[in-house]
């Protein structure tokens, strides 16, 4: 069995696989800010619904924390969210040739033909039309994530809401709101401009042709789906597993590159995993070093530019006995 | 006594700065510049520059905010055109008074104005060190060996592929494991105080070299071969811009497997010029565009990278 994380900003999703790149179990959580207990809480439950002993040959971590997750588990292979996403949709999908994927705090488009990656876009550092921002306006409208695409299929009327910018399209919402728009007519008009501004952000001078998979956590909003869907005048496909894809791309390369078979060492849940930084005065760089302290060993330093605190080839170094006297 | 005079580490400084040295040197300066970036100097430049001036410009502010306690002159030319009918930005015209204005306390800024589209280059650093009153002959004689340095650094670019930093002998030069059986060659196109500022630029071209990529410039191609590429982009009025497009247009021939554009936040001429690039290569190559600026996290630029790369070596595949 080979084990896939992928620790997102929003939630964490976990993917079991077999040999035969089948999915065993999944599961997502949400990450509540805290990756580390995230990460406990989710092998925990598997550790708990797996009524069978684990045999796992590979561990592999994605997502923007991919690479705290992969010291935690120490993972075979630690790969970023782009190619896991499309490995992952190319196993249930081969002939898809673009990828849509919003997650929590980025959306990525990703180009695939003859079975293969060939380009990408990213969202630039504005977090506009992805789902923490569709969560914190169901909140402020009172509805649950849950049904808010729901909501959006009920609209009545048109109704164009501002989606450059979230600042701006909040304001606009609320001008809308006290117009005497409906909440459904409102939703349907926020759902319509987060897939506008997909499409003119990451979707310039791109190909989309069909098949069209639409993935990550907001794909489970129906009113987003039908967005695109008119948008972009052609079906789009939200496979089953959508909300785990990344987890199961990365357990699928976990298997490709590793072979040992080995029992699953879930003992890191009652482990005690610790972050800190400082501020290093070695030069007037002043580099934010990061630790991660398994018990109170430190397992990885990084962030520095010059690599002086690097594990294992600091020892000799004054600064670092200085360090731990102080 | 010699007076000192600092050159700021940024913007032009990537291209000129060894003509700079040797003219001021020759007319009998001393000569000073400020280290590599560093994250106060970044700091710095940020706090005290206008928020509407481009990433890069605010670097180079921080730079000045080093200097200017330390020197009894900055140099900081007027670079309005470097040949006839072609322009620079607007940042370059208007950099000497952009500095005076945010630093009222700097020192004397020299600065000779520089646009060949009224005189030649020559006589523009002539006017320049007359208006000093050097003697005439040691003008000429300093010009002359400014020419020739420049030249030999430029050489050292184009036809041993040195970065300007290697070039200008600021770093030591490691060219040879470059060469190391390179897997993919990517060019990563941008202006030179883009990329070889490492801290500003994120350590963007460190960090394919450690991927394993062999990487060009712009500056590892000739003057006389961007020349003849430019074809189509003849028009574009600003002149970076241009070798920019007729690099993209050599590198892209001589057979490269992807293109990188790193564009400073928020960069006039390259928003219309790199745009314009991405949608003509796009379907040939794969295209990643970067851009930088002061709240730039190193995850957002690694992740990009990372997916680039791999992307770039499963199509070689």
């Amino acid at each position: 069995m080979y084990l896939g994380i992928d620790v997102g900003s929003v939630s964490t999703k976990f993917a079991l696989i077999d040999e035969n790149k089948r999915l065993i179990f999944s599961l997502y959580i949400r990450t509540e800010g805290n990756p580390i207990q995230a990460m406990k809480r989710g092998l925990k439950m598997i550790r708990e619904e797996s009524s069978f002993p684990i045999r796992m040959k590979g561990v592999g971590t994605t997502g923007s924390a991919r690479y705290l997750a992969g010291l935690l588990v120490e993972a075979d292979i630690i790969k970023n969210e782009i190619i896991s996403h499309a490995i992952g949709t190319l196993n249930f999908i081969p002939e898809v040739k673009t990828i849509i994927d919003i997650g929590g705090q980025d959306s990525k488009l990703i180009i695939i033909r003859d079975g293969i990656p060939i380009d990408f876009s990213m969202n630039t550092i504005c977090a506009a039309g992805t789902g923490s921002f569709l969560d914190h306006q169901a909140q402020r409208l009172g509805v649950s994530i849950e049904e808010f695409g729901d909501y959006a299929l009920r609209a009545k009327t048109k109704v164009n809401i501002a989606g450059r910018c979230t600042v701006f399209s909040e304001s606009d919402m609320i001008h809308k709101q006290q117009l005497g728009f409906s909440k459904e007519d409102i939703i349907r008009g926020l759902c319509e401009a987060i897939v506008r501004n997909y499409l003119a952000n990451l979707g310039k001078g791109k190909e989309i042709l069909s098949p069209v998979v639409f993935q990550g956590g907001v794909a489970s909003n129906r009113g987003v789906v039908e967005a695109l869907e008119r948008q972009l005048r052609t079906e789009v496909i939200v496979p089953e597993y959508h909300k785990v894809m990344g987890a199961i791309g990365v357990a699928i390369l976990a298997m490709e590159t590793t072979h040992k078979e080995k029992e699953f060492n879930f003992s890191v849940i009652d482990v005690d995993f610790r972050t800190r930084g400082f501020e290093c005065d070695g030069c007037p760089n002043q580099c934010e070093v990061i630790e991660v302290l398994r018990e109170d060993l430190v397992i990885s330093r990084s962030g520095d530019r010059c690599r002086r605190w690097e594990v294992g080839s600091l020892e000799k170094t004054s600064a670092f006995v200085e360090i731990e006297r102080g | 006594m010699r007076r000192r005079i600092g050159i700021p580490r940024g913007l032009l400084f990537y291209k000129y700065f060894i003509l700079w040295r040797e003219f001021l040197e020759g007319l009998g300066f001393e000569v000073l510049i400020s280290p590599p970036t560093t994250k106060e100097i970044l700091f710095e430049g940020v706090r005290n520059c206008v928020d509407e001036a481009c990433f890069a410009v605010k670097v180079f502010c921080g730079h000045v905010a080093y200097l200017k306690d330390k020197v009894d002159y900055l140099f900081i030319p007027r670079y309005a055109s470097i040949e006839k009918k072609g322009f620079l930005c607007a940042k370059f015209w208007g950099l000497p008074d952009i500095i005076r204005n945010t630093f009222p306390d700097a020192p004397v800024i020299l600065s000779p104005n520089i646009d060949c589209n009224r005189q030649s280059l020559f006589k523009a650093y002539l006017f320049f060190a007359l208006e000093l009153k050097k003697p005439f002959f040691k003008i000429l004689r300093s010009w002359q060996s400014a020419q020739n340095k420049q030249k030999e650094f430029e050489l050292l670019m184009e036809e041993e592929k040195f970065n300007p930093l290697e070039a200008m002998g600021l770093t030591e030069r490691n060219r040879i494991s470059r060469r190391d059986s390179p897997s993919i060659r990517i060019a990563l196109l941008s202006h030179p105080y883009n990329i070889y500022d490492s801290v500003a630029s994120q350590d963007i071209l460190k960090r394919l070299e450690d991927m394993g990529a062999e990487v060009s410039t712009v500056e590892m191609v000739s003057k006389n071969r961007l020349k003849k590429e430019f074809g189509d982009f003849r028009n574009i009025y600003w002149t970076y811009d241009r070798e920019l497009a007729g690099a993209a247009q050599h590198l892209l021939k001589e057979g490269i497997d992807g293109i990188i554009f790193v564009v400073s936040f928020p960069c006039g001429p390259d928003s219309l010029i790199i745009d314009y690039l991405t949608r003509l290569i796009s379907d040939r190559l794969p295209v990643l565009n970067l851009v930088i600026d002061e709240h730039q996290s190193e995850v957002g630029i690694l992740t990009r990278l990372e997916a680039f790369i791999e992307i770039v070596r499963r199509r070689k595949k």
